[in-house]
């Protein structure tokens, strides 16, 4: 036993040398990740950053735009102005109107934006009827007649259905 | 060469010789691979401070504010992107006036339109025109008009409409192109 003392102590030597290598070894490959992830992810959002700047640049620079194509399209709260908007153009051209229904609904693809829905009837002249129709068309809205029905409920008189629909802001 | 030492303490020479021979290969490897510790030590130490500034820069880029609130920008720039092609789309898209001028110019005497109905398309609207015609050559006539017209196409008058000789009452399919 005396005689294998130094082959034990070497021995627990080697597995201590070995043990602190493995450890400093993988300690510096585990620092290694470490830093190409934190630098990927420094990359990363470096260039997010770039990019949202020169985005913010693009913004800027159309804020005009922005604003005005802003206008084209009803605010959350404005659904009330799509009513009014029908009634005087109604007024104005002397057709007798009846909104039926009034529906906010979302449309496939679109995010940040809702469609209106309006369904309305009108009673007038066949003139009076188009030319209502006619103005709708040229609100300085995004809106757009999607359908409509004519019929002739007299001697003059008309009475016209039609379906339209508005843009507005998604809430 | 004989050996004249008895068995015994021929066998315990050769243990002790391989003993100390894995001793000093035990001892010879330890000590390169302590050796290799040592310089692997300054790899060890300049790894773990470059991995936490790196980690540390990483955080406070993270954390700065300007990233934070241009967070929003792409979200902006999306929705601007929508309301482009939504108002490209709601762009040009008056036919009315145009469609009732479109078949009012070809209105034929003996023809009264009583009914008009429409659907937008992609491309402008399928128009359905209903009414009476005096006389059967006036509603060919009228059908012929709008056949001739550029702006209606797939212009259809059933032919059961056609019986009647006079008074006839007819509904004609057609396609309104707008311009």
């Amino acid at each position: 036993m005396k005689h294998a003392t130094p082959l034990i102590a070497s021995i627990i030597l080697l597995v201590a040398a070995l043990t602190a290598y493995a450890f400093l070894y993988i300690g510096v490959d585990g620092y290694v990740g470490r830093i190409g992830n934190a630098l990927s992810a420094s990359e990363t959002l470096t260039r997010r950053d770039a990019i949202a700047r020169s985005m913010e640049q693009i913004l800027s620079d159309v804020s005009a735009e922005r604003e005005t194509l802003a206008g084209f399209i009803v605010g959350n709260d404005d659904v009330v102005t799509v009513i009014e908007l029908l009634e005087d153009a109604a007024r104005q051209e002397g057709v007798t109107l009846s909104i039926s229904s009034v529906s906010v609904g979302s449309v496939s693809g679109w995010s940040h934006h809702e469609r209106i829905d309006v369904l309305f009837s009108v009673d007038g002249t066949f003139a009076d009827i188009t030319s209502f129709v006619a103005t709708l068309e040229v609100l300085p809205n995004a809106a757009r007649v999607e359908s409509g029905v004519l019929e002739s409920s007299g001697r003059t008189r008309w009475f016209g259905s039609f379906a339209m629909t508005f843009i507005k802001e998604a809430p | 060469m004989v050996n004249l030492l008895p068995q015994p303490e021929q066998r315990r020479l050769t243990s002790a010789y391989y003993m100390r021979l894995a001793t000093v290969f035990c001892l010879m490897v330890g000590t390169a691979v302590a050796l290799g510790g040592v310089l692997l030590m300054p790899s060890y130490l300049v790894s773990r401070a470059s991995a936490d500034s790196y980690e540390r820069y990483r955080a406070a880029l993270e954390g700065s504010v300007g990233l934070k609130e241009r967070a929003y920008t792409s979200e902006d720039v999306a929705e601007l992107i929508e309301r482009i092609r939504i108002t490209e789309s709601y762009a040009k898209s008056a036919f009315t006036a145009e469609l009732i001028d479109g078949f009012g110019d070809k209105l034929t005497p003996g023809i009264r339109i009583t009914a008009i109905s429409f659907t937008r398309t992609d491309s402008g609207a399928s128009v359905t025109l209903g009414g009476t015609a005096l006389t059967r050559q006036a509603l060919l006539t009228f059908a012929d008009a709008l056949r001739a017209s550029p702006s209606f196409t797939q212009v259809s008058l059933p032919v059961s409409q056609l019986v009647t000789e006079q008074d006839a009452t007819f509904s004609i399919t057609a396609s309104f192109e707008r311009k």
